[in-house]
């Protein structure tokens, strides 16, 4: 499949969604940053989310990960991760799964609501989603052929603390990162931010699309910090990327054009994502089963 | 001094008895919070109340975010609890507000404080019309 033939079918299948799927209103527009909102009980997300960038003197690639987030319970959502990613003159590989769980610590709704996190990752080398920058993560690692890259196994365990408040209408989110490959190497650190909030606070009557309501604006910022051996050295990939998100009838369609700050970052990336539930999702499993 | 003695005793006895009353009086009055909301929840007003307008909004965002737990009439579906009980239908709105935002996390509802402070009275407004429209029938 060629790069051109997967932008077709990757646009091809946001539109499909957008045709058929329900979603909730009240996520935000972020693709790396996470706030303190859980998915609701018993309630499945499917996210897609693409990445296309190109690595100085390398190829352009498309990247994309299918998610699927659960609330198990009010405090714990649990999210399981399928990644790929296609480069021009190359091939489309598989590069791996994550699994990942969300814990809110504080029941009530504070002035920061903290969120404990932890996955793990079995991706290879190949992996281009840039899910997170961690440590020393470059553009150059763009630059391994996808032959070569996916042999590199990667066994690793993220853990995040998630800091989130919502203050007039604003969302302020930030997210500390620690890596570590369980094969070995020092513990790799980075950092996400982010801030949104939507054009208008109060809902309009009628049902409409081009509403401001509809509409969230924001942005993100994300990079490494370096290792447990040389924290805050030169060299790391910084980031930054307006976001906007626009609910499109309980569809919420999300893009971000993406700058990067330094030498190691990617010059210009885009992202871009759709996400749907399924209410009563495990109240509908199970019912299946009873049955 | 005897007959102070029992003028003393005399005071003694009504204010047990006014502290009585008092204390009587204040347990009838003092109903439980609506999910245990604190006190200044219930103060709170809503900048939306008797507003047809936020009313509709209100609706809207009703069937967007509560209606998949709750049902379209406000019925419950599955564990989500019907909101046509006493408890809710006599919840200020401020109680109503403060559940909205915090939710009950251990019991599945979750909070809603993502939701802009406008959208979240909006809802209120719109449960308290339906509830008017229950107590009109």
């Amino acid at each position: 499949m060629s790069l051109r033939q997967a932008i077709l079918f990757l646009a091809a299948s946001l539109l499909f969604l957008l045709a058929v799927v329900p979603a909730n209103a009240g996520d935000r527009p972020y693709f790396i940053t996470y706030d303190s909102n859980m998915e609701e009980p018993g309630t499945l997300e499917i996210e897609t989310m693409g990445l296309t960038g190109q690595p100085k003197g390398g190829d352009a690639f498309l990247a994309g990960l299918m998610e699927f987030e659960y609330g198990a319970k009010g405090w714990w959502t649990t999210e399981f991760y399928l990644d790929g990613q296609t480069t021009a003159n190359q091939s489309t590989v598989f590069t791996g799964f994550r699994w990942e769980n969300r814990f809110r610590m504080l029941m009530k709704e504070h002035f920061v609501n903290p969120v404990l996190y932890v996955e793990f990752e079995n991706i290879n080398g190949a992996d281009k989603t840039l899910k997170e920058v961690v440590g020393y993560d470059s553009q150059f690692d763009g630059l391994v052929p996808n032959a070569i890259a996916r042999q590199d196994k990667l066994r690793e365990i993220e853990t995040k603390l998630i800091l989130s408040s919502n203050l007039n209408g604003w969302n302020i989110s930030e997210n500390f990162i620690a890596e570590k490959n369980l094969a070995g190497g020092p513990w790799e650190f980075g950092y996400a931010a982010a801030v949104s909030r939507p054009l208008a606070l109060a809902a309009s009557p009628e049902e409409c699309v081009l509403c401001r309501e509809n509409f969230q604006v924001g942005a993100e910022f994300y990079g490494g910090l370096g290792t447990a051996e040389k924290f805050l050295g030169g060299g790391t990939s910084q980031y930054v990327a307006p976001v906007i998100g626009w609910q499109v009838h309980d569809v919420l369609l999300k893009i971000a054009p993406t700058f990067g700050l330094t030498g190691a970052s990617y010059r210009v990336m885009l992202r871009f994502g759709v996400n749907y539930e399924i209410s009563g999702f495990g109240r509908k499993l199970r019912k299946l089963f009873q049955q | 001094m005897r007959p102070r003695v029992r003028s003393l005793s005399g005071v003694t006895i009504i204010l047990a008895i006014v502290t009585t009353f008092c204390l009587t009086l204040s347990t009838v009055a003092q109903e439980p919070s609506f999910r245990n909301a604190p006190a200044s929840a219930a103060q709170m007003k809503n900048p939306y109340e008797d507003n047809p307008g936020a009313a509709a909004a209100g609706k809207k965002l009703y069937g967007q975010n509560c209606s998949q737990c709750h049902g379209n009439n406000l019925q419950g579906m599955g564990p989500a609890p019907t909101l046509i009980n006493p408890a809710t239908q006599k919840a200020k709105p401020g109680e109503l507000f403060w559940f909205i935002t915090n939710g009950d996390l251990n019991k599945g509802m979750p909070s809603w404080a993502g939701l802009p402070k406008p959208q979240r009275w909006q809802i209120v407004t719109f449960l308290e019309s339906k509830f008017s429209e229950g107590k009109a029938k």
